[in-house]
């Protein structure tokens, strides 16, 4: 037992050591996700407490690390307690879309027909609409808040997820361990989810880790135009989007908002280019982009 | 082939279909009456009141409403704008053009800069050189736009003021002025499509040097240099173009946030601005438009794939 645990450990580091962009990727991602489950604990300061007489200080006085804002609220707590929201949204958000898109996809492969068809001319829709332009449309007609952001990125990318399934479930739906399943009585819920689905799941947790990238990265664009989180909410959007009309006085309000989303989403893009090299070796052969 | 295109199209006809009808929920999905609200703050008389009612038929079923609004549509009539009470079709006919402009100049910026590095990387594959450019891609792709836009304000327009910080220059006042005012938003734009395609060529390019048409050309004597371009690129180009289509979408929405930084009179600042204003026929109308030539690249790009590539008609 400890022997095999030893054996899978010294594997993992192997990997992790072959591959230094992905070992970078997961030290930042697990920086942030301390940075956000510990906020309290981490922050300086309380990120919402507004002391007007020190606004716009630079980094490093008066013992705030990476300066105030035009509220003298401090940017390094503001960016701390930030990344709780990112994660949070990019966690819902892939755990929505991608159970949600995975489970229509298999219905789609496995069945075919009709199913298939309307689901897949579903995808087809949802697929040709420019996303952050519907997002845009829905957060100003549903109103701007944390809820209807993840609803709006969950409904728009679970047909990736759809597409990714629907034609790996076709594929072995036919070979002779789902006949064997059938076979000795499996019934068509069994062979799906027992059988079918954990062939689909290294590509699906590929597609889910640079898709939680893209919902950190829409997230802050909405919030960016106004129409995500609202103020005084600490986030990284917002916070740029209140920084940009101090880009003279005050450029360090734009700078660490922008490193933060930038090293988080490059994580998460690494970690899942890392990943599709270990799991998934056909789609890496296939096109590494 | 004809079967293949008359499917994609009919496809597309649905997919219009589908998106009129959410574009036509959005007004009915708002939280009270538009018409009312604006009547009760003084913006509008009683009587234009009446007559906007009239005009969508509030009064009747909402069936009746949008086959009234289709039909308003396939007539070319958007509506008018709760604001300016211009004509939607008006106010968007004349900031498309500008919307066009900047996305088209983000591709060419994008393509300027993935093929060149694209090659670069995969013909100096596993060296420093490739390494670099692929770190350098995967940043431009994790890079917010927003925040690339903003930095970019800041040093070209604020600090070192070589470039005009927003607005959109004109051809009347020399080539100079039309440019240097596209110059930050198309780069803006352009940067995590051009890390995109960067990762895409590299992939395709090294798929392709090792097939044995390549080999034959080497072997045939040809210079390094006519194998990579004549041989290689040409067969390797293919997906990249058809990538770049496929990410118009990316770029449309790009193109909103990019537009607000850059207060560039496109498409995307209109939205915006109607959505500041809660002017919905504005709002539907964009939305609209941008959805509708989104499916019209698509379409191309899947027809124009059909050609290239005779195993895609047969999926």
């Amino acid at each position: 037992m400890i022997k095999r645990l030893k054996r899978r450990l010294s594997y993992a580091l192997k990997v992790l050591l072959g591959n230094p962009s992905m070992t970078f990727g997961l030290v930042v991602l697990a920086i942030f996700v301390t940075c956000a489950i510990f906020s309290p604990w981490i922050a300086p300061h309380d990120p919402l407490k507004m002391d007007l007489t020190n606004s716009f200080q630079p980094p490093g006085s008066n013992g705030h690390l990476l300066g105030t804002d035009n509220y003298g609220r401090d940017i390094f707590s503001r960016l701390i307690y930030g990344s709780r929201v990112s994660l949070l949204v990019g966690l819902v958000v892939i755990s929505i879309s991608s159970t949600f898109g995975s489970l229509l996809g298999l219905l789609s492969g496995y069945y075919g027909g009709v199913v298939d068809m309307v689901i897949m001319r579903l995808v087809e829709v949802i697929y040709s609409f420019p996303f952050l332009i519907l997002a845009v449309a829905v957060m100003a007609v549903l109103g701007p808040s944390i809820f209807n952001i993840m609803l709006v990125l969950s409904v728009s990318t679970w047909p990736l997820y759809a597409r990714l399934v629907q034609p790996q479930v076709m594929s072995i739906r036919e070979r002779e361990f789902v006949q064997a399943a059938r076979g000795i009585g499996a019934g068509s819920l069994r062979i799906m989810v027992i059988h079918l689905l954990p062939n689909c799941f290294s590509s699906i947790i590929v597609t889910a880790t640079m898709q939680m990238a893209t919902a950190i990265l829409s997230t802050a664009a909405l919030s960016f135009l106004g129409l995500g989180v609202q103020p005084p909410a600490p986030e990284w959007g917002l916070m740029l989007n209140q920084g940009k009309p101090f880009l003279r006085r005050a450029p360090f309000m734009i700078m660490y908002p922008g490193v933060a989303i930038m090293l988080l989403v490059l994580s998460l893009n690494l970690i899942g280019d890392g990943l599709r090299d270990i799991l998934d070796p056909q789609l890496s052969r296939m096109g590494r982009i | 082939m004809t079967d293949y295109i008359a499917r994609r199209l009919l496809v597309a006809v649905f997919t219009l279909f589908v998106i009129t009808f959410i574009v036509f929920l959005f007004i009915r999905l708002t939280p009270g009456d538009p018409i009312q609200t604006m009547l009760s703050s003084g913006k509008i008389s009683p009587d234009l009141a009446d007559d906007m009612r009239a005009y969508y038929k509030l009064d009747k079923p909402i069936y009746v409403q949008y086959g009234n609004y289709l039909w308003k549509l396939a007539h070319g009539d958007l509506g008018f704008s709760f604001t300016t009470r211009r004509p939607v079709v008006d106010s968007i006919a004349q900031v498309f053009p500008n919307t066009l402009q900047l996305t088209v100049a983000a591709v060419l910026v994008a393509f300027s800069i993935a093929i060149p590095l694209g090659i670069l990387s995969s013909v100096h594959r596993n060296t420093p050189i490739d390494h670099l450019c692929r770190i350098v891609s995967m940043i431009g792709i994790s890079m917010p736009n927003f925040w690339l836009g903003l930095l970019l304000l800041m040093w070209f327009g604020l600090r070192l003021n070589l470039l005009p910080m927003w607005g959109m220059g004109s051809l009347s006042d020399g080539l100079w002025d039309y440019v240097s005012h596209l110059i930050l938003p198309a780069v803006t734009l352009g940067t995590a499509l051009a890390g995109l395609l960067t990762r895409l060529t590299r992939s395709s390019f090294l798929d392709k040097i090792s097939q044995d048409y390549v080999k034959t050309a080497r072997a045939k004597g040809l210079k390094e240099r006519v194998v990579l371009y004549k041989h290689v690129l040409r067969n390797a180009i293919i997906p990249v173009v058809s990538m770049g289509g496929l990410q118009f979408g990316a770029l449309l929405g790009g193109s909103m946030i990019v537009e607000t930084i850059f207060a560039w009179p496109g498409m995307g600042r209109l939205a915006i601005n109607a959505i500041q204003k809660r002017d919905f026929p504005v709002l539907q109308g964009t939305t609209l438009v941008f959805a509708a030539s989104l499916m019209v690249t698509l379409l191309l790009v899947d027809i124009i794939n059909s050609f290239i590539d005779p195993a895609i008609r047969y999926d």
